[in-house]
């Protein structure tokens, strides 16, 4: 009983935190009424307090308002990368898994040498042929999560597949992209959301890996992970200018973490 | 060919809280507090690794003139208060006209291969940095450009330099480590190896040899036994004390900093001035102002926006950067006001430093009458519906302390509605827009020793002249300049020179870099040199 209701308080905490995070992305100056770029040079590096609860930074600007304006970029990245992965791995995955053995065989053999090296190094490789930039983060951070989703939509669609509701409709002459579409790829569905829950934790830590390492939004863009950087030399003596970002990432990922796995723990409840 | 020299120490960082006296007296020893030791190793960790710029004659890198010090010798040695002092040459004569320079050398040198340095040596390196094929802009630039005429071979120990009219700096230009000497078998052997560098190619005649390079980790030296060529009036006139110098790439100014305190190194350079802080007492620590041009920022004055010299004094006096280097270095360096850093000898403007000044109305007022009036819904000022703005490249990294400044500047011209776009660029993407001309403005600090630096930042076709500013009187003050070796008569010169840049605004001068070395008290007799940077010859352990 208590390991339940610490599991649910957990979960509530998670839910919670996100949502709050999802309103930073969505309307910041509901949280601030300050402007993430103005610079004030007497107010430089001062400790968090009235005014400036996470303090201030090397130009006097304020760190909290940089947070929170940061979670638009942070999350933006973090979905958008994990949706636009979703939608390929989902056209990808299927279409190997309904493609005659030959192809399918072709296209898993690929996506296995994918699955062969660390996502996070894929994401560099992709930043390294498009450049640095807030899109190609994006982008990059979505084709090294791409082969996980190609995997799961395909097992998926095989096991769909076989299925009696999809054996009927071919039986009745439905159009088999029709029978892809309405009968297939809705029923590999649930599996997928559970993934990418998880998945845009995943993805929001490497964005802003990559923005760390300054191959994302420049400075003075207020992303996650380049505050981060920005406050790595100054820890000895303003620790709050990079601890805050340190800790709001933390936080959201380990909620997307929470909140996923719950999602799966009730998916696998459900088919047994 | 084209690199950037100044941009990488300034990458460094600077300054902070150190005593006035280390600041004047630009020379200084560090001293060990315990018993001098003969032998023992000395680790020194710096920022950046000069790879694939390892030679002399063509790399414009700071870090590569501090690195490869040890290993090569020059003609003459500049002590840190200016002065030329012989060194390889014993001693030297100029002719009447000051066309012809004839030096006595030494003949008692050897470089570390075996080979002896004589007349034809010199004139086979001085050849080598002229040669079109070594792609040199810095090195043969400092021997005279297109003034140099040639260098002839007397006899095994005299040697003559030729140049085609009066060129002053070229006796201070000679004590640089890009004027220092190869063997003559590496030139003949391994020409196309030297920007490479390592053992066996890097070798020159100096108190080290180069014995261990692993790019990206450390490049390991050890000391030369035969050394007794020392430059007149050296502390220590024979082989080195220690054995071996170890230097360590720590890009990340705060792991210098705790590898300084945690014993790990003995030595740090480009110390970064916040981390003086967590340095403490127990350290010596020497800050010298950098020579040459302030770190500044180039307005390109070909481009439409900055084409007007109203607006580039409205962009100049527009922000407030006395606020903004306090700041952003708390005190540790101090603003510029002029073109040429203070310490750059017979050359620098004083008068200057009460002329400049942050007046928000002025600019305002200046951008309103040239017609920059209108506002656009961002507030940005408008001209026949065109926003005013202001592309700037910077090469990357740009460091943390020259990015906050960027900001400062950034959003104190947005108040009087003036937009800077600050791209920062991955190195090939930078050179793509430098070379092209497509931005209005760049940024970087030129350290030099001279202030005839100016004739490659203002003078027509110079090789850094960013602002592409071509004015035939500008030019002929920098020509009568670098002719003049009188000291009262180049200062007046150079006074006329930033005096017209203060009123032109062509370069905004924003701070004085410092270069901040920091070392243990467990060893000692380490001396900097007129740039503030290392001198390893005479440094020991202590017990």
């Amino acid at each position: 009983m208590r390991g339940w209701a610490r599991g649910r308080l957990g979960l509530v905490a998670a839910v919670f935190l996100l949502l709050i995070v999802v309103a930073m992305a969505v309307a910041p100056w509901i949280f601030t009424p300050l402007d993430p770029l103005a610079t004030d040079t007497s107010q430089v590096l001062r400790p968090p307090g009235w005014g400036h609860p996470f303090g201030t930074d090397q130009t006097g600007r304020d760190v909290f308002t940089r947070v929170v304006y940061g979670a638009s970029y942070s999350l933006g990245v973090g979905v958008g990368a994990t949706a636009a992965a979703l939608v390929v791995g989902i056209v990808v995955g299927t279409l190997a898994g309904l493609a005659p053995r030959v192809i399918d065989g072709v296209a898993m053999r690929g996506v296995e040498i994918l699955l062969a090296f660390p996502e996070f190094l894929i994401a560099l490789f992709a930043i390294a042929v498009l450049g640095p930039g807030p899109v190609n983060v994006a982008t990059a951070v979505g084709v090294a999560a791409l082969p996980a989703y190609i995997r799961v939509a395909r097992a998926e669609t095989l096991v769909v597949r076989r299925a009696g509701y999809v054996e009927a409709a071919r039986g009745l002459g439905v159009h088999p992209l029709r029978v892809a579409v309405a009968h297939i790829v809705p029923n590999t569905l649930r599996p997928l959301g559970v993934i990418a829950t998880i998945g845009i934790g995943t993805t929001i830590v490497a964005a802003a890996g990559l923005s760390f390492l300054g191959l994302g939004p420049q400075d003075p863009t207020p992303e996650w992970g380049l505050l981060l950087s920005g406050g790595r030399n100054l820890l000895g003596q303003a620790w709050w200018v990079a601890f805050f970002p340190g800790v709001l990432i933390t936080l959201t990922v380990v909620s997307a973490t929470v909140v996923g796995r719950r999602l799966r723990r009730a998916g696998e409840g459900r088919r047994s | 060919m084209f690199s950037r020299p100044g941009s990488f120490r300034i990458a460094g960082s600077l300054a902070l809280v150190v005593s006035a006296a280390l600041v004047l007296a630009g020379c200084s020893a560090s001293a060990g507090t315990g018993e001098k030791v003969e032998g023992g190793t000395i680790s020194f960790g710096v920022d950046v690794d000069p790879v694939g710029h390892l030679d002399v004659h063509s790399s414009q890198l700071d870090i590569n003139a501090i690195l490869q010090r040890p290993v090569f010798d020059s003609l003459v040695s500049q002590k840190a208060d200016g002065t030329i002092v012989p060194w390889l040459a014993k001693s030297w004569q100029v002719s009447d006209d000051q066309l012809q320079y004839t030096f006595t050398l030494r003949d008692d040198v050897t470089f570390s291969d075996g080979e002896k340095f004589d007349a034809a040596a010199v004139k086979a390196n001085f050849d080598h940095i002229v040669d079109p094929a070594t792609e040199s802009a810095q090195a043969s630039s400092l021997i005279g450009g297109a003034y140099y005429a040639g260098t002839e071979v007397i006899d095994p120990t005299t040697v003559r330099v030729s140049f085609s009219q009066p060129y002053a700096p070229f006796l201070a230009n000679a004590a640089s480590v890009q004027l220092g000497f190869y063997s003559p078998k590496v030139l003949a052997e391994h020409a196309s190896e030297l920007k490479a560098g390592g053992p066996g190619i890097s070798v020159g005649s100096g108190p080290f040899i180069l014995s261990k390079y692993t790019p990206g980790s450390e490049l390991v030296y050890t000391k030369n036994p035969n050394y007794n060529w020392a430059p007149e009036g050296a502390t220590n006139q024979g082989p080195a004390s220690i054995d071996e110098l170890d230097v360590k790439i720590l890009p990340e100014s705060s792991v210098r900093t705790s590898a300084l305190t945690s014993g790990q190194v003995d030595v740090i350079g480009d110390t970064a001035p916040s981390s003086l802080s967590q340095i403490g007492d127990g350290f010596t620590v020497t800050s010298t102002e950098s020579p040459g041009v302030p770190y500044s920022l180039y307005l390109n004055v070909t481009r439409p926006v900055f084409s007007d010299v109203a607006v580039r004094k409205a962009f100049a006096g527009g922000f407030d950067l006395d606020a903004a280097v306090k700041a952003v270095f708390n005190d540790s360096y101090q603003r510029a006001y002029s073109i040429l850093g203070p310490t750059t000898p017979d050359s620098y403007d004083a008068a200057l430093e009460k002329s400049a000044s942050f007046d928000v109305d002025a600019a305002n007022d200046a951008l309103d009458a040239a017609g920059w009036s209108e506002r656009d819904s961002d507030g940005y000022r408008t001209k026949n519906g065109e926003r005013l703005s202001a592309r700037w490249i910077s090469y990357t990294p740009v460091n943390e302390d020259n990015a906050n400044l960027a900001n400062l500047i950034q959003d104190g011209l947005k108040k009087i509605g003036f937009e800077v776009v600050h791209d920062q660029l991955e190195p090939g993407a930078y050179l793509d827009a430098y070379l092209a001309g497509d931005y209005d403005l760049t940024d970087w600090g030129f350290l030099s020793a001279d202030a005839d630096v100016l004739r490659s930042h203002l003078g027509t076709g110079g090789y850094q002249n960013a602002s592409h500013l071509s004015d035939p009187e500008i030019d002929a003050t920098l020509a009568s300049a670098v002719a003049t070796t009188d000291g009262s008569k180049r200062a007046e010169l150079y006074t006329k020179l930033q005096q017209w840049n203060a009123k032109n605004a062509v370069i905004v001068p924003l701070y004085v870099p410092e270069y901040i070395l920091a070392s243990s008290k467990k060893v000692g007799g380490i001396e900097v040199d007129i740039h503030g940077w290392p001198l390893f010859s005479g440094a020991y352990v202590t017990k």
